[in-house]
This record gives structure tokens, C-alpha cells and sequence, in this order.
């Protein structure tokens, strides 16, 4: 019986699925923000060689987040993520003011992808509790996301270490695809693009 | 190079997507994790050009006059990152370079620029928790190095920082995370920034620090969600700014600090593992944690930095109120079908007991019939009872395909709800009639029941006059027949169930 109506439930209020990749520069917190998403727990990181996937259940949306590594000699290869993903997620140390250029310069070169034009982006502007961190507007700035046309994107502050602003961001993915996917816009899922 | 790089991604790529699909049952692959990770080939650098000019130290952009030999052989250089690797190596095989300046791991393969050291992988991962203020880390093999920063290497050295930090009183011994923001580090880093950059420089006068581990207080390991208290966060935001980052990386630093020396990968690696072995368990505890920080966060005063106590805002290119009209109403939907779910498990159990009841009367009563010897009558009042009973199902099936229904509508004007362009509007239309489609399709079972109910009520009048007539005149084929119609009828019932 209950069963029953957790079937009828569910072809109501159906689980999503969606494709994000995590990127952005080295020791942006993107590995951190992974397992905090995951498990809830700040684990201790080593600088990620390679990448990490987890799934990631958010109300009735289960994300799929891949985070690769965001050393310079990996981020050629990034690109190779890019195929058949629903969102970016691009995590930016909003302490090193130094490298916002270099973050802006990766940043335009992902989302200026063939393959990312109809992602949806959502930008974590991280470290925010640290004082002398930038704001959300100034990364925003830093990065270029005010010249952007057409696309869909949203900055969030936050706090990886203690989870501040993350569901906020997770909230506005959710809703961003729910948005999308019936409204007929082609996101990623379902283009069979090689 | 490239080539073989990527094909080993492509080949770990999916080992981890079946790491990703056994995820749902097995959530602890932490192991999986590691593998995917850590025996992910280090890439040699590749022999053409690959060298970015990320020359974002002012000083040294501006002054020519600096510019030394190496930088001009660099620059004549072809491959100025193979040049740059060749300077790296040369730094490494220099003594006191061989082992990690933390933990004495040896061959490091990272360096924190900000000292001109040469660190382990384990380390680089606490150094760039640190924050790039304190110590900015870079790969010798995955980075792309500038001229400045391969400058403060050579005027660094993972002796001399030791030395350095001994005369002022910061031992060895003691944590990444103390060892980095302390005063003498800071004096360090000024140091090689100085000599880097070829200015004068001259150490000012050692002052000794306290910071011997037993003299420290020792952090708090955090082990549940209730760690981050608001005590906790008023320290956090009125303490000064290094005292700030001792709060912060206490949290992921602080088990490690008894494991500086040796064995501080295998203390680590079981730490994590068992954290996530319990998060695993309690999944609800990770909704309850997010729950409770957005609701901190929305008390937040906005137009303050985070630091100072202020909100995490978010801002974005769509306009914010479809968004939060589209979630508010997920939220009162979901809450819906949580009530309507607990509703219907009341009702479910409801009818159960029911027919428990009717059918432990009924056996009771047969049994007395075996007594008594008066067949007829009492099988029929059992006959009753289970009609009864079997008609109490039949309400509780109507009520709740009915609620059903109505929940049904409810959600899909919902979902249209979210429409918002014209489409959108001729959709709602669509769902709507659809809604009332599909409120025909599950009225029918809802009203026959009640149908039932009252048919089989002026029916079991009749035949209640038909008793008072010749009452004790029935036999048991008679019975029979009304078993098997009782039959049909609950039949015809889990049929709606069914369909429902």
C-alpha cells in the first residue's frame, strides 16, 4: 500500500538527475566543497591529482559533481568533462586576489566551450569568512560574469569549511534545472553530441 | 604526452563512473576515491611551450634591472618550462631540499613559493588550507612556474626556514597550522620576498615565541554537527585575522597535529574514513546541517563581509522571483505529499486492524459454531462481520483514492504554476484537463465504493426482512452463495485497489 504511493509519488515528483563539474584554480576549495556537498564532513585534502565524483542528493534533484584537480598541467584537460554537462560550478579563492585574473582568463575559456554554451553556471566565491576575502560583487566583477549574454548564471558566497552558502547554491541549480529542462531549452541532457 | 595523459584519463574516468553507479548502495568509497585519485599518472611536463606568463608580482614586471642571468637563459630558452623544471630540480638535489620541511617525507614534489620550500603531498594539502596569504602553493611537475616565484625558491631552502624558525622559537615539532601563522614565519616570507625581489635586507631582532605544542591550547577536534556553536562563531568574527585562520584550519588541521612526524597519512587516512563511514549512516543529519545554516544565513545582516558576522549573498542573471515563488511552491507540495503519505499509512493501518478484528471475531465465532451446533445463523452473522469489515476497507479505499486525486490536481496545477510564458499558459491549460482526466479516471473507484456501501446497504435490508420471514430457514448453500458474493465484492475491491 505504501509502496504503492510512494510509486505514484515519485512519477509526481520525480528525481532528477544532473551532471555538474567542478572546476576552477588550485587550492580554490573545490575538493573541500565535494566532500562537504557529500557527507557533510570537512575532510583534510591533498591537492587533487586527477578528480573526484560523488553524487550529491539535493531535495528531489541528485547531482552528479565531478571536481578536477586545478593544477596548471590539468587543466588541459579539463575539456574532456565538459561533454553532456547540465551545470559548472566554478569555485574561486576569494582570498588570492593575485590570480583573479588567471581565475577570469580559465573561467571564459570553459564556458566559452562549444560544449558548455548551454550549461548553467554557478559560481562559488569561497573563503568568504576570511577577512580581507573578496565579495561576491567583486569576483563577480573579477571575473567578467556582468559582460556575459545569454547565459544563465549565479555567484554565491561561501564557506566551504563550514558550509555556509553552499544549499543556497545547490538550491539554484536545482531550481535553475527545473526551470529549463520543461520549458524545452536544451540543456545537455538528452543532445547526443560526440 | 598529452595523448597518453588523456587516455588514462578516459580509462579512469570509467572506473569512477562505476564507482559513481555502485555509489547509491555503497556509499563509502572513499577508497575508490583515493585510487581514482592518487594513482592518476603525474603528468611530465610537455616539451613545447607550454609556459603561461603569469607574471602578476608587480615589482617584478616593472623592473628590468632586476631580471638576472637565469631569468634572460629562461627567457632565450625554447622551452622555458623545461628550463624552469631544470632550475626545480636543481633546488631539490640542494641538501636539506631531499626531505618535506614539515615531515621529513622524502623526494617532495611540491613547494610553498611564500618560503621557498619544498614540501610532501600530504603537506601541500594542510599548506593550502593555510590560505595563499600564509603560504602559496605550487606543484613542481603540475605548475607552471614564473620567474619571480623560481627566484624566491632559490632564495629559500627547507634548512634555512628550519633554522630560522628554531632561533625564534618555533619548533619543529609543532603544527603546520601554528608553524605558518606565527610572527617569525611572517618575518620569513618578508625575507625571501625581499631577497627575491633583490632589495636589502636585514632580519630584525629574534624575538622568541611560545610556541612550543604543550604551550598551545589544543584544538578542539570536532566531532558532530553541533561543532560550529555560536560561541564559536562570535570568536570567529571578532578574533584578529591570524587568530581567524587558526579557527578556521583547526577543523581540518587539528587531528593532524599529532601526526607532524611520522604516521600522520595513516592517522589521517582512518580518520576520514570513519567520518565517513558514520556521515554515511546518517544521512538525515547532513539535511538537518544545511537546513540550520540557511536558516543562520538568512538571519544574517546583508552588506557586512562574512567575516564580520555578515550574510553569504548570492546574486545571478535570471531575476530572483519566479525562483522563489517556483521553491516556495515545491516546499508547500512537498509538504503536502509528506502529509498525504502519513495519511495514507494511518488509513492503510486503519483498515488492517479492521479487518483483523472482523476476521479474529469471525474465527472466534466459528469455533462457537462447533460448539453450539447452530450452523446457520451464526455463519451467517460471521458472513456479516466479514462483510462489514470488508465494506470498512471499501470506505478507506474511497477516501483515499479521492485524497489521491485531489493531491494529484493539487500537483499538477503546481507544476503549471511554473510556467510563465504563453506556453506555459496553454500548458496549464493541458494539465489541467488532464488533472480533471485523470480526476475521472480515479473518481469512478472512489464512488462505486460509496455506491457499494449504500447498494449493499438496502440489499442487507432486504434480506434482513428476508431473515425476519423465515430467518432460521436458511441453509448452507445459502450461506455459500453470500460467501462467494462477499467474495466478489472484495475482488471487485482489490480490482479499484488496483486501478487506484
Amino acid at each position: 500500500m505504501g509502496q504503492a504511493f510512494r510509486k505514484l509519488f515519485d512519477s509526481i515528483f520525480g528525481n532528477k538527475e544532473m551532471r555538474v563539474v567542478m572546476l576552477g584554480l588550485d587550492a580554490a576549495g573545490k575538493t573541500t566543497i565535494l566532500y562537504k556537498l557529500h557527507i557533510g564532513e570537512v575532510l583534510s585534502t591533498v591537492p587533487t591529482i586527477g578528480f573526484n565524483v560523488e553524487k550529491v542528493q539535493y531535495k528531489n534533484v541528485m547531482f552528479t559533481v565531478w571536481d578536477v584537480g586545478g593544477q596548471e598541467k590539468l587543466r588541459p584537460l579539463w575539456r574532456h568533462y565538459f561533454n553532456n554537462t547540465d551545470g559548472l560550478i566554478y569555485v574561486v579563492d576569494s582570498l588570492d586576489r593575485e590570480r583573479i585574473g588567471k581565475a577570469k582568463a580559465e573561467f571564459q575559456a570553459i564556458i566559452n566551450d562549444p560544449f558548455m554554451l548551454n550549461s548553467v553556471i554557478l559560481v562559488f566565491a569561497n573563503k568568504q569568512d576570511m577577512r580581507g576575502a573578496m565579495t561576491p560583487m567583486e569576483v563577480c566583477e573579477g571575473l567578467g560574469l556582468y559582460d556575459l549574454r545569454n547565459r544563465v548564471w549565479h555567484i554565491q558566497g561561501t564557506c566551504a569549511l563550514r558550509g555556509d552558502g553552499l544549499y543556497e547554491g545547490l538550491d539554484w541549480l536545482a531550481s535553475t534545472l527545473k526551470e529549463l529542462q520543461p520549458s524545452g531549452r536544451a540543456t545537455s541532457v538528452g543532445t547526443s553530441s560526440s | 604526452m598529452q595523448q597518453y595523459l588523456t587516455l588514462n584519463l578516459l580509462q579512469s574516468t570509467k572506473a569512477s563512473e562505476r564507482i559513481g553507479i555502485h555509489e547509491r548502495c555503497k556509499p563509502q568509497n572513499r577508497e575508490g576515491k583515493e585510487e581514482s585519485s592518487l594513482h592518476f599518472p603525474k603528468p611530465t611536463p610537455p616539451s613545447s611551450s607550454h609556459y603561461h606568463h603569469s607574471l602578476f608580482l608587480p615589482s617584478a614586471r616593472t623592473d628590468v634591472s632586476r631580471i638576472d642571468l637565469h631569468f634572460v637563459a629562461a627567457a632565450m630558452s625554447s622551452s622555458s618550462s623545461s628550463a624552469a623544471l631544470r632550475r626545480l630540480r636543481a633546488l631539490q638535489s640542494e641538501p636539506g631540499n631531499g626531505t618535506c620541511v614539515d615531515c621529513r617525507q622524502r623526494n617532495p614534489q611540491w613547494a610553498s613559493v611564500s618560503y621557498g620550500v619544498f614540501i610532501c603531498l600530504e603537506c601541500s594539502g594542510k599548506h593550502r588550507g593555510l590560505g595563499v596569504h600564509l603560504s602559496f602553493v605550487r606543484s613542481v611537475t603540475m605548475d607552471s612556474w614564473t620567474e619571480p616565484q623560481l627566484r624566491r625558491m632559490e632564495c629559500g631552502g627547507n634548512d634555512r626556514l628550519n633554522a630560522f624558525l628554531t632561533r625564534r622559537g618555533v619548533h619543529r615539532g609543532v603544527n603546520v597550522t601554528a608553524k605558518y601563522s606565527s610572527g617569525a614565519a611572517a618575518v620569513y616570507r618578508d625575507r625571501i620576498q625581499a631577497l627575491a625581489e633583490g632589495r636589502p635586507w636585514k632580519d630584525p631582532p629574534v624575538v622568541k615565541e611560545s610556541t612550543e605544542p604543550s604551550a598551545r591550547k589544543p584544538p578542539k577536534s570536532p566531532s558532530g554537527w553541533d561543532k560550529w556553536d555560536d560561541e564559536n562563531d562570535d570568536h570567529l568574527c571578532r578574533s584578529s585575522s591570524s587568530t581567524a585562520s587558526n579557527m578556521r584550519r583547526n577543523q581540518s588541521v587539528g587531528d593532524l597535529q599529532k601526526g607532524t612526524g611520522v604516521g600522520c597519512e595513516t592517522s589521517l587516512r582512518s580518520r576520514s574514513t570513519e567520518d565517513l563511514v558514520t556521515m554515511s549512516q546518517h544521512p538525515g543529519d547532513k539535511e538537518c546541517f544545511f537546513a540550520l545554516k540557511m536558516a543562520e544565513n538568512k538571519a544574517r545582516p546583508e552588506g557586512i563581509p562574512p567575516s564580520q558576522g555578515g550574510k553569504y549573498v548570492g546574486f545571478g542573471s535570471s531575476p530572483t522571483q519566479p525562483q522563489r515563488s517556483a521553491s516556495s511552491q515545491d516546499d508547500l507540495i512537498s509538504v503536502v505529499s509528506q502529509g498525504f503519505g502519513r495519511l495514507s499509512m494511518v488509513a492503510a493501518s486503519a483498515a488492517q486492524s479492521a479487518a483483523n478484528v472482523v476476521q479474529a471475531s469471525t474465527k472466534e465465532l466459528t469455533s462457537k459454531v462447533m460448539e453450539a451446533e447452530v450452523n446457520g445463523t451464526v455463519n451467517t452473522v460471521a458472513t456479516r462481520t466479514t462483510e462489514i469489515g470488508h465494506r470498512t476497507w471499501g470506505i478507506m479505499k474511497g477516501v483515499m483514492a479521492m485524497a489521491t486525486q485531489k493531491v494529484e490536481e493539487f500537483a499538477k496545477e503546481g507544476m503549471a504554476w511554473n510556467e510563465d510564458d504563453v506556453g506555459g499558459h496553454q500548458e496549464e491549460i493541458g494539465q489541467a484537463s488532464k488533472g480533471g482526466d485523470s480526476g475521472q479516471d480515479h473518481a469512478p473507484p472512489a464512488k462505486p465504493s460509496w455506491g457499494d456501501w449504500e447498494e449493499e446497504e438496502e440489499e442487507e435490508h432486504g434480506k434482513q426482512a428476508d431473515g425476519q420471514e423465515s430467518w432460521a430457514g436458511w441453509d448452507d448453500t445459502d450461506d455459500d452463495e453470500k460467501e462467494s458474493d462477499g467474495r466478489s465484492a472484495a475482488g471487485k475491491r482489490s480490482n479499484q485497489k488496483a486501478s487506484g
